[in-house]
């Protein structure tokens, strides 16, 4: 059991219709803004920081860490066969927190500022992108990470 | 004489929790008829309508005929639970811009699917569907969940720190037959009751009934008019929290925005109230939002409802006499009416003995709408007593 749950069709919107290709192809790309230089998520063509209208897309490491979870013990339809799994807000590195979840990890063993990276699951119009525990790179820097997710974030 | 102030003269809760035998505008009908006598008024004296758009088919053009109104104000905001609080807000503006003097806000709604409607039809996405619930949020708490887990890491707030605002809901909801749980639960209960979504248990959630409500709002000559106990509406204010383009901070509200406007509009602060009807769709709701509004400081909600503050008649800041959503009524996954009519029965002096606020001069309630880790509308209405 690893913390999968099934995976709906996206829906057509020709706004996401780039990123999903992306996670087709095994990429997490992000919409930015060239106006304002900001990610925008979720990617809808537009800045809703700025306004602004031009926009490309960049490809991003992947990699994040977790802001909260939630580990499901109960839940309804086609995911009530599927607890316990976790749902999670990933700070990805470029910045967004993205919701997902999180999985081929015991679900006692998650952490708030756990260190995670993506993988893609799927083909067709059932695609999705969940996270998993991050291979360890250099440790100091994921300990600067862990370190750096335990502090206030700001408030708007 | 032309007093364009706001009365709330008519407040009527649906005695029910469970009603199967009832169509929603059935129920619409109903909870109007009651604030409506309440009011010492009829259908015909109505000139604005308000209602929600969660139910398919009910709106301001279906009810209107179903009831029999002609309104020349009418609105169907929806932010979720607090689109009620809203109602009243947007009917006090409209009267004070004399476009009518006779608003009826009527809500109803079921717990559970139990109409022709399949619910993924009536809780159609936005552009962020392909987002989010796809990954397994099948219900609001794994939502709150996440709220609740962050507030645990940044301020240590704890599952016994929340457990007492469920117990305190339990005390007053022994007073109140009409509850869905009309008994009182202990810390040890609350903690013992099973995990639903980390970290939140079973005593961490609202109830889910049937049921709704409604009100009468109505300009200062009407209220003068009619001799029936009347509410005054003293300041109101709404607004959105959403993710800030992918920088998520779960730790606060909109009630950090909502507060602030309506204490000011109403010339009170936090200190000022001595009643509050706090949505209470989950235990880290009510705290969240006591901290937001300023009762303390962000962070210190744990602590502030840790020595009975919350608890009738007496405590610093009695809340939710009714027993709230967590233990009386909660109807259609929308909490905002109930909460309304419970600070009108206080202010008016006739919650039960056991809860009743003595001297209730000004009440605060507070609307948190959608969900708290994704999107959420807020709401905060302030209420003074007629003599005020």
């Amino acid at each position: 059991m690893n913390g999968r749950v099934p995976v709906p069709e996206i829906s057509e919107d020709p706004a996401t219709a780039h990123f999903w290709d992306g996670v087709r192809q095994g990429e997490f790309r992000l919409e930015y803004c060239k106006t304002c230089d900001r990610p925008i998520w979720y990617p809808r063509g537009f800045c809703p920081s700025c306004g602004g209208t031009c926009v490309d897309w960049r490809l991003a490491s992947g990699r994040g860490a977790i802001y909260s979870f939630t580990v499901v013990h109960r839940s309804f339809g086609v995911y009530e066969a599927c607890t316990p799994y976790v749902v999670a807000y990933v700070a990805l590195d470029e910045g967004p927190c993205v919701l997902s979840n999180v999985v081929d990890v015991d679900p006692m063993r998650v952490t708030v500022g756990l260190p995670v990276e993506v993988t893609f699951t799927g083909a067709g119009r059932r695609i999705a992108y969940v996270f998993r525990p991050a291979r360890a790179r250099d440790q100091a820097t994921e300990a600067m990470r862990a370190v750096a997710m335990q502090t206030t974030t700001s408030k708007g | 004489m032309n007093d364009r102030s706001a009365w709330i003269v008519g407040a009527f809760e649906h005695p029910r929790r469970t009603i199967r035998d009832l169509s929603v505008p059935q129920i619409h009908f109903e909870v109007a008829r009651g604030a409506l006598a309440d009011a010492g008024l009829s259908l015909s004296d109505v000139d604005a309508y308000f209602c929600d758009s969660s139910e398919p088919g009910v709106n301001s053009l279906t009810m209107s005929e179903y009831m029999g109104l002609r309104y020349m104000f009418t609105d169907n905001t929806d932010t979720g639970g607090s689109s009620y609080l809203c109602h009243v807000g947007h009917a006090a503006a409209a009267i004070a811009a004399n476009r009518c003097s006779v608003a009826l806000c009527t809500m109803a709604g079921r717990s559970r699917p139990n109409s022709t409607v399949p619910p993924s039809a009536r809780l159609r996405a936005g552009p962020e569907r392909d987002f989010e619930n796809r990954w397994g949020i099948a219900a609001t708490v794994q939502n709150y969940g996440l709220v609740a887990m962050r507030h645990m890491h940044e301020f240590g707030t704890t599952s016994a720190q929340l457990a007492e605002i469920k117990v305190a809901a339990s005390l007053h909801a022994q007073h109140n037959p009409a509850a869905l749980l009309p008994y009182a639960v202990t810390v040890e209960q609350v903690l013992d009751s099973p995990i639903v979504s980390e970290p939140l248990h079973r005593l961490d959630c609202c109830v889910m009934t049937d049921g709704g409500g409604a009100l009468v709002v109505v300009s200062g000559d009407v209220a003068r008019r009619l001799d029936r106990p009347a509410v005054k509406v003293l300041g109101a204010a709404e607004a959105a929290k959403y993710s800030d383009n992918g920088a998520v901070d779960l730790t606060y509200s909109a009630a950090a925005v909502t507060g602030p406007v309506a204490f000011r509009a109403a010339g009170v602060t936090p200190a000022d109230i001595d009643y509050v009807s706090l949505y209470d769709s989950f235990t880290i709701s009510a705290l969240i939002v006591l901290e937001d509004l300023g009762f303390c400081e962000k962070g210190k909600g744990g602590t502030f409802v840790s020595d009975g503050a919350l608890v009738a008649p007496h405590g610093r800041l009695p809340f939710n006499t009714d027993g709230g959503g967590l233990c009386n009524n909660h109807p259609g996954n929308r909490g905002g009416m109930p909460r309304i009519v419970e600070a009108v029965r206080q202010l008016r002096g006739e919650a039960h003995p056991a809860v009743q606020v003595p001297d209730c001069e000004v009440a605060l309630v507070q609307g948190t709408g959608g969900r708290l880790a994704t999107r959420s509308g807020s709401a905060t209405l302030i209420l003074g007593r007629a003599d005020t």
